[in-house]
């Protein structure tokens, strides 16, 4: 039963998501195993797989791999299209709770691409030595070394597959290692800036397989592979790595999925009586065998095939980008620029046009500190048709935000509000740039009877945009929503002066409306607060007195289950904004959590 | 602008900002004496400040697991001079080991690797070998030479060339390796204590009486 009900919870919050991670590492299984089948058995690889060993199907097949993920990589940092993907009339919930998490898809993707590309490396590593080890001297178009016994390490440098692969290695190196949850939290700038070598990296992958190393057969119908060893008797014996595979090779039936299976039975007097079924090349090759060995075999390069993977993808990304950056235009002006206790600076801007849902956020590059570094907010407040000006919040805590905070109120310390509208010339010339908006998790809160608001920290910010629209929207239909649990958690009891105006204001309007029970509001301070600190507080705010949960985080079963069982039966969103384990804990809850047949959906987004 | 004008009587009542930490003044003053620019400019567009030593750490980790694998690769027997290899195996472990210990950072708090603190104190040992970042940057720059003389490690040796690259970078801009101190203690003072006693408690001075008197019965 316990098993049955954590089933159901897990389906409903991350079943679609696991199913796509199912999805995609059938299609990477399928991928590899089809490639490497494919170099093994085809006839017209039979040369250079004799020079190779395993060793060539492992490094081809890990290539499919990378061409599949580095084209998977990029589409879901198509922003656009996850926009429109989002808002368009096709979305469910659920798919919408899907695309909340592609960045994850991101990231396990570039995991991907950095393991695939290690082990083709490190078989093309084995491949160098190999073709200078089984230097073929008989046929010497298809090695890929000049010579017996050349340095592999001047077959590398001569070509370019080599050269590009250790560029494309030393670029995903660096893009890897500035990526690692470390450095991306605490060094975002490095890791923006690494990041844009993806340009670098897509270039050399293109180019990568030019010129290639890897030969395939090209005259199959005049030369049957391997027909010379016993038409002109070779007295030199055989470079055949794979000398025990040949050997074993039966090939009784015709190939069942027209693949190209037994062709390597060519060497030896194996029964190939029927036609092949699908009409591929299958046994073909066994007829013509001891038959066809007109000419010797030519050889050709393998073609490059990586932008047939990736070239879509990247230009769907770089269509996006570029439809981006026309969008974002520069006509954006700070009005007002506040300063919030426990570094968080509230910026009033205006921007032509710009119109936001609540839960969207904006991407703001600053051109006076840094022209590349995009970094994105909440908006905390929307533009309405009374004001059309928004606000973010922006919690100074890293090394840009921290520049901005110096660059908007000036360096020398505590100005805590600039004059409204900028009164010199330098308070003018300050300005953004603003992307967006786009949609985020939070997007979902009007959708729901009951929701469930749960911050931490500065993670208010897309809540309190939702709140100021319940504030300030005079037609809202507020019999759609039958209740709004707002908790919020912060370390600092002074944190909550960002929003306490917003939310006693509301709560009085909701008094006025008749509507008292609609909003819930719990917060809790995480640490101790000096007596003296809460005296003041709760004086200046009496209205969230009792409101004020003090030295303990709130106990998510128990606050869970209060919820569920006081609207039985009714679907619950669930959103939550905030550090990663206070999201993962809240999500755990979310699919263990089943009572009086109440449903909750998780929708969280974590910094 | 109520809320304001209580905002900044908020503040100067309760001394903001908060608690600055001896270290961070002393990086502050030492910032200053150097005249070191808040931003660096790159081709005309204006650039982040960055922390590249704790770049460089995490490359100098995977720069040693490339050379590591390479190395691996090396003495698998097809391949000549593997006595490169071997060196490759043993720069790379030691690598390892040595950048193993992350720096503190100059602000903020710094993550630890798992099990550092056994470490830390060993390469702290190593004194301006560990601390200047310019003594790491010729380090590396002189072993990844050898790298380059067989396949299986030219790409670790690339790795490592670049590593040293950035080290001498960090090592400009007067960046350098801190061992991170016990922080747990401090950690653990800000979390309340859970009550010792059960609910109907009496005040405390209530309390102490008590104990008092019953001192004196004794």
């Amino acid at each position: 039963m316990n098993m049955w009900r954590w089933l159901r919870g897990f389906l409903r919050n991350c079943g679609l998501r696991y199913s796509v991670v199912v999805l995609w590492i059938v299609l990477n299984a399928v991928v590899f195993t089809s490639t490497y089948r494919h170099w093994k058995y085809a006839p017209k690889y039979y040369y250079v797989h004799q020079i190779l060993g395993p060793t060539l199907c492992i490094s081809r097949g890990t290539a499919a791999v990378l061409n599949l993920n580095c084209g998977l990589v990029l589409l879901p940092m198509c922003r656009v299209l996850v926009s429109l993907m989002r808002f368009s009339r096709i979305s469910r919930r659920s798919f919408r709770m899907l695309l909340d998490h592609c960045k994850g898809f991101h990231m396990l993707c570039g995991l991907t691409i950095v393991l695939a590309s290690v082990i083709h490396f490190i078989g093309h590593l084995f491949n160098a030595a190999n073709f200078s080890i089984h230097f073929n001297p008989y046929y010497v178009d298809v090695n890929g070394a000049s010579y017996k016994g050349q340095d592999p390490l001047y077959i590398v440098a001569g070509s370019v597959p080599g050269i590009t692969g250790l560029v494309l290695m030393l670029v995903l190196c660096t893009m890897a290692t500035t990526s690692l949850y470390v450095v991306r939290t605490n060094n975002y700038d490095l890791f923006w800036y690494t990041h844009r070598f993806y340009l670098v990296f897509y270039f050399f992958l293109m180019v990568h397989a030019v010129r290639g190393v890897l030969k395939e057969q090209i005259n199959l119908s005049r030369h049957s592979p391997g027909c010379d060893k016993e038409n002109l008797n070779l007295s030199i014996p055989w470079p055949e790595p794979e000398h025990w595979d040949t050997q074993e090779t039966v090939c009784e039936e015709p190939p069942v999925f027209g693949t190209v299976g037994c062709s390597v039975c060519i060497l030896h007097n194996t029964v190939c009586e029927e036609p092949p079924v699908f009409g591929t090349v299958g046994c073909s090759v066994c007829i013509l065998h001891n038959t066809v060995c007109e000419e010797p075999p030519v050889f050709g390069t393998v073609g490059c095939s990586s932008w047939m993977w990736v070239g879509l993808p990247l230009l769907v990304y770089l269509v996006d980008l570029t439809y981006r950056r026309c969008k974002q235009g520069h006509c954006t002006r700070i009005l007002n620029v506040t300063e919030h206790p426990g570094d968080v600076l509230e910026i009033r801007v205006w921007k032509k046009g710009f119109k936001a849902k609540p839960g969207q956020f904006i991407l703001v590059q600053c051109p006076a500190i840094s022209s590349f570094e995009w970094h994105p907010f909440t908006v905390s407040m929307c533009p309405t048709s009374q004001c059309e000006s928004f606000t973010i919040h922006i919690h100074a805590v890293g090394d840009w935000s921290g520049r901005l905070q110096q660059y908007l109120t000036g360096s020398e310390g505590w100005k805590y509000v600039l004059p409204p509208l900028a009164s010199s010339k330098e308070d003018l010339d300050k300005r953004l740039v603003i992307e967006g908006p786009y949609g985020s998790p939070s997007g979902d809160i009007l959708k729901y009877r009951v929701n469930v608001l749960i911050a931490g920290g500065i993670g208010v910010t897309p809540f309190t945009a939702f709140l100021h629209h319940l504030y300030s929207n005079e037609k809202l239909h507020l019999q759609n929503i039958e209740r709004i649990y707002f908790i919020w958690m912060c370390k600092d009891l002074r944190s909550f002066k960002w929003f306490t105006q917003l939310l006693c204001r509301l709560y009085q309007k909701l008094w006025s409306l008749n509507r008292p029970d609609l909003l819930c509001i719990r917060l809790h301070v995480t640490a101790p607060v000096p007596g003296s600190q809460l005296k003041m507080f709760v004086k200046q705010y009496p209205l969230l007195e009792k409101r004020l949960y003090i030295g303990r985080r709130p106990d998510w079963p128990l606050t869970l289950m209060e919820i569920c069982s006081s609207h039985k039966g009714t679907d619950i969103g669930v959103f939550c904004c905030g550090p990663k384990g206070l999201a993962t804990n809240v999500e755990e809850e979310c699919s263990r959590i089943w009572h009086k047949n109440a449903n909750l959906f998780c929708h969280h987004e974590s910094f | 602008m109520s809320h304001m004008t209580s905002l900044r009587h908020f503040k100067t009542r309760l001394g903001f900002p908060f608690r600055i930490s001896h270290r961070d003044v002393k990086a502050s003053v030492e910032e200053g004496r150097r005249g070191k620019a808040k931003t660096t400019t790159l081709s005309g567009f204006k650039m982040g400040q960055i922390e590249w030593a704790m770049w460089a750490n995490e490359q100098a980790m995977a720069s040693a697991g490339v050379l590591l694998l390479g190395g691996i690769v090396g003495v698998s027997g097809i391949f000549k001079n593997w006595g490169i290899a071997v060196y490759g195996i043993v720069i790379a472990v030691l690598i390892i080991v040595f950048e193993y210990p992350r720096s503190q950072r100059r602000k903020g708090n710094t993550i630890e690797r798992k099990f550092q603190h056994i470490l830390t104190p060993a390469v702290a040992a190593l004194g301006p070998v560990s601390r200047n970042y310019y003594v790491r940057f010729a380090l590396y720059l002189l072993f990844c030479i050898p790298c380059y003389f067989i396949l299986p490690t030219v790409l670790g040796g690339m790795c490592l060339l670049v590593t040293s690259i950035i080290y001498f970078v960090a090592a400009i801009k007067g960046e350098q390796w801190i061992p991170i101190k016990k922080t747990e203690e401090s950690r653990r003072l800000q979390t309340l204590e859970p009550p010792s006693r059960p609910p109907p408690r009496t005040p405390v001075h209530a309390r102490r009486d008590e104990a008092r008197a019953a001192e004196q019965r004794i």
